[in-house]
């Protein structure tokens, strides 16, 4: 660390980003799945078509749940809007239980498809690892803190950002070619990744960095929540009186009077009792910030009772990083930048990950057998880098293939994400390093590939009839997985022809000579 | 990497250990410290608890990747000790003689 | 006005095509020599001009639109790496009237 500080800045970057790298891999590319979870949803759920009106959606879930769930003491429904087919729903019992479901808006019942994670699972995996609660989180931020410092050294140690900007020389091979790689995807999207790190973070704030509430509030988290959203303090307790409750569609009219937009949300408070209270969100549509101004209504009157004032300038920015993380704003044609730019996170971290290896292979004393560190990091490479996108298509095939009536179904397509990732790693760890990257590209080539044609066998989404139907959010999210495939071909054959022995490139290079 | 291989001694690897015990520990105690500090000084100046709250949080958030290239850009790693050691003394004195308000 | 958004990433990226052409490097890339003076002055001023209005129309854009624009100008680099490195000759006919 003496040489200065470009050499202490990339030492720095070298192990955080080997530290945070394979972790940070599976969230950013659990997060770019993410981008499309509502497609997700509706792809592993056939039955949903119709794109219904909000209001009509949650006035139907709220018919729905006031008779289905009558020991409710809180239930919240979350509308369609462009992007959802379902409404998912989630309610609170007498006895401290607890239940979710997704509601088809054409009926305000739960959804006739064989239960399933949906776009939800990766959306969940992505900030909390399937692990428990508080730990998934907690090392989710560990881990995109280190990222954003590995991209804040990252940035002082490349001294020559701008010209080395549009440089790309595969043709160089090995190190060379890797870095370029590495430097340009993270010049690219840098505002991108230093922002989407940042503002996971503050979506998890509460959980990694409670000290700001604890330090104003002391152990009265409630105080906290309550003066986040002051529209919802003074909640009564319940009656125990039961009453009749008002019609959802005058509050949810006075609602989009009172918040200038479309109503969103919706969360019932002792329904069916005298005290029940009835509360309106808006929708977060081409809003940059994920506001939580609401209106809340006596629910047997159906009087309007406060309205959230607007928020001060700490909120205000706190609720702006949120939004931008949660991109509910974006459009399809944004969520595109999202995806994309999702994608060049992840070959950010894959070649940083893969240069590791390649700067250090050449220094290796016997690179047959290498040493224990730096055998590790070649298969958790693989790992990672391979075992994600498998996974990832893993979970497509599980939702088609596992039978409808299966207990527990949608835990057990979580149980098969998990283990695809573990058996990439077992595999890795069995094969030699080359010809593991190259058995897996093709292996995820064919997997995601073929998702479209096992799906149209299966009874579930199916291209021709998505396409005659003009259902394009269908129709794109078949051919992305199918480019997605592409994309595994590409690198399965190049991996593969790197992989061949040196003569074959030092023929070719004789013969272009 | 190259004064990795020159002095790779046990005093640089204690003194790397050093530096990531403050880039990853120290820096997660001072910005905690920071975001109590703040939620609790700024209602003394006419903020709002929740503003408080969530102000001290935002500053600590985005403190917290900046902090361990300072420890890791310091020459010796005396000063980033020193520094935080000092940042952490402060801020504790104004938490704690503002205490959790009312 | 996210549209506004979308109009700024391909100002952003004909003003990368500029910054790119006027490095000696990528000018060789594509034309097989470095860049003149004279074309060099010209590229970086365009370059500067394109992305000022990139910018400009961004913030008008506001809020979605800038976040359209930043991601999309990210896109926009990657496209000019990704054609500088596959298909060089294609920005050749930019140059094509005083090229080669």
């Amino acid at each position: 660390m003496n040489g200065g500080l470009r050499a202490s800045m990339s030492w720095l970057h070298t192990w955080t980003g080997l530290i945070c790298g394979w972790l940070v891999f599976a969230i950013f590319a659990t997060g770019t799945a993410t981008v499309f979870r509502h497609e997700i949803e509706a792809w592993t759920r056939p039955s949903l078509s119709a794109r219904s009106d909000p209001a009509v959606g949650l006035q139907r879930a709220y018919d729905h749940l006031l008779v289905a769930a009558p020991q409710a003491t809180l239930f919240g429904v979350q509308a369609t809007n462009g992007q959802e087919r379902d409404m998912l729903a989630f309610w609170s019992n007498l006895d401290g239980t607890y239940g979710q479901a997704d509601l088809d808006p054409a009926t305000g019942a739960p959804a006739v498809d064989p239960p399933t994670g949906g776009g939800e699972m990766f959306y969940r995996f992505h900030f909390e690892l399937m692990a428990p609660y508080p730990f998934g989180r907690l090392a989710a931020c560990l881990a995109a803190a280190f990222f954003a410092s590995a991209v804040v050294s990252g940035v002082i140690t490349h001294k020559r950002i701008f010209s080395d900007f549009f440089t790309f020389r595969p043709e160089k091979g090995g190190q060379r070619a890797w870095l370029d790689g590495h430097n340009v995807l993270g010049a690219l999207a840098l505002p991108f990744h230093l922002f989407i790190a940042l503002t996971g973070i503050v979506t998890l704030a509460t959980t990694f960095m409670p000290f700001g509430m604890t330090g104003a509030y002391g152990q009265d988290a409630a105080a906290f929540y309550a003066d986040s959203a002051p529209e919802t303090r003074g909640m009564p307790e319940r009656a125990g009186k039961p009453a009749v409750m008002a019609p959802l569609a005058p509050m949810i009219a006075t609602a989009e009077r009172e918040l200038g937009g479309k109503v969103g949300r919706l969360t019932v408070n002792n329904p069916g009792d005298a005290s029940a209270r009835v509360s309106l969100h808006r929708d977060n549509q081409g809003r940059l910030s994920r506001p939580v101004s609401g209106a809340v209504f006596d629910g047997v009157s159906g009087r309007l009772l406060a309205v959230s004032p607007p928020p001060g300038p700490a909120m205000a920015t706190n609720d702006l990083l949120y939004g931008l993380h949660m991109a509910e704003f974006a459009g399809p044609a944004l969520r595109w930048l999202y995806f994309f730019a999702g994608l060049s996170g992840c070959g950010l971290i894959a070649s940083g990950l893969v240069l590791w290896t390649v700067s250090r292979r050449r220094k290796l004393a016997n690179p047959a057998k290498p040493y224990f560190g730096f055998r590790l990091v070649e298969v958790m490479n693989v790992g990672a880098v391979m075992g994600l996108p498998l996974a990832i298509a893993g979970f497509f095939w599980a939702d088609r293939l596992l039978p409808a009536g299966l207990a527990d179904r949608p835990a057990v397509e979580g149980r098969i994400f998990l283990a695809t990732i573990a058996a990439t790693i077992v595999y890795s760890a069995l094969r030699p390093q080359k010809r593991a990257w190259t058995e897996t590209a093709w292996l995820a080539a064919f997997a995601f590939a073929a998702i479209p044609l096992l799906s149209a066998a299966t009874g579930g989404r199916n291209l021709a009839a998505s396409l005659a139907a003009g259902d394009w959010a269908m129709v794109a999210l078949d051919l992305t997985l199918v480019a997605l495939g592409g994309g595994f071909l590409f690198m399965a054959r190049r991996a593969g022809r790197v992989a061949a022995p040196a003569p074959r490139r030092a023929a070719r290079t004789a013969a272009a000579e | 990497m190259a004064a990795a291989s020159a002095n790779a001694g046990v005093a640089y690897r204690l003194a790397v250990a050093w530096r990531a015990v403050l880039a990853v520990g120290a820096n997660y105690g001072l910005c905690a410290l920071a975001a109590t500090a703040l939620a609790r000084l700024l209602p003394l100046a006419g903020v709002s608890r929740v503003e408080a709250a969530v102000a001290g949080t935002l500053v600590a958030i985005i403190a917290m990747p900046v902090l361990p290239v300072f420890v890791f850009a310091a020459r010796s790693a005396w000063k980033p000790t020193l520094v935080m050691a000092a940042g952490a003394a402060l801020l504790w004195t104004g938490a704690w003689l503002a205490g959790v308000p009312a | 006005m996210e549209l506004l958004g979308f109009v700024s990433a391909p100002l952003a990226f004909a003003a990368f095509i500029s910054a790119a052409l006027s490095m000696d490097r990528h000018h060789r890339q594509v034309t097989g020599h470095a860049c003149p003076a004279e074309r060099r002055a010209r590229l970086r001023l365009s370059s500067k001009a394109l992305f000022v209005l990139a910018i400009l129309v961004g913030v008008i854009g506001g809020g979605v639109g800038l976040v359209a624009g930043i991601l999309g100008a990210g896109l926009a680099a990657g496209a000019v790496v990704t054609t500088l490195t596959v298909r060089p000759a294609l920005l050749a006919r930019l140059l094509a009237p005083r090229a080669s």
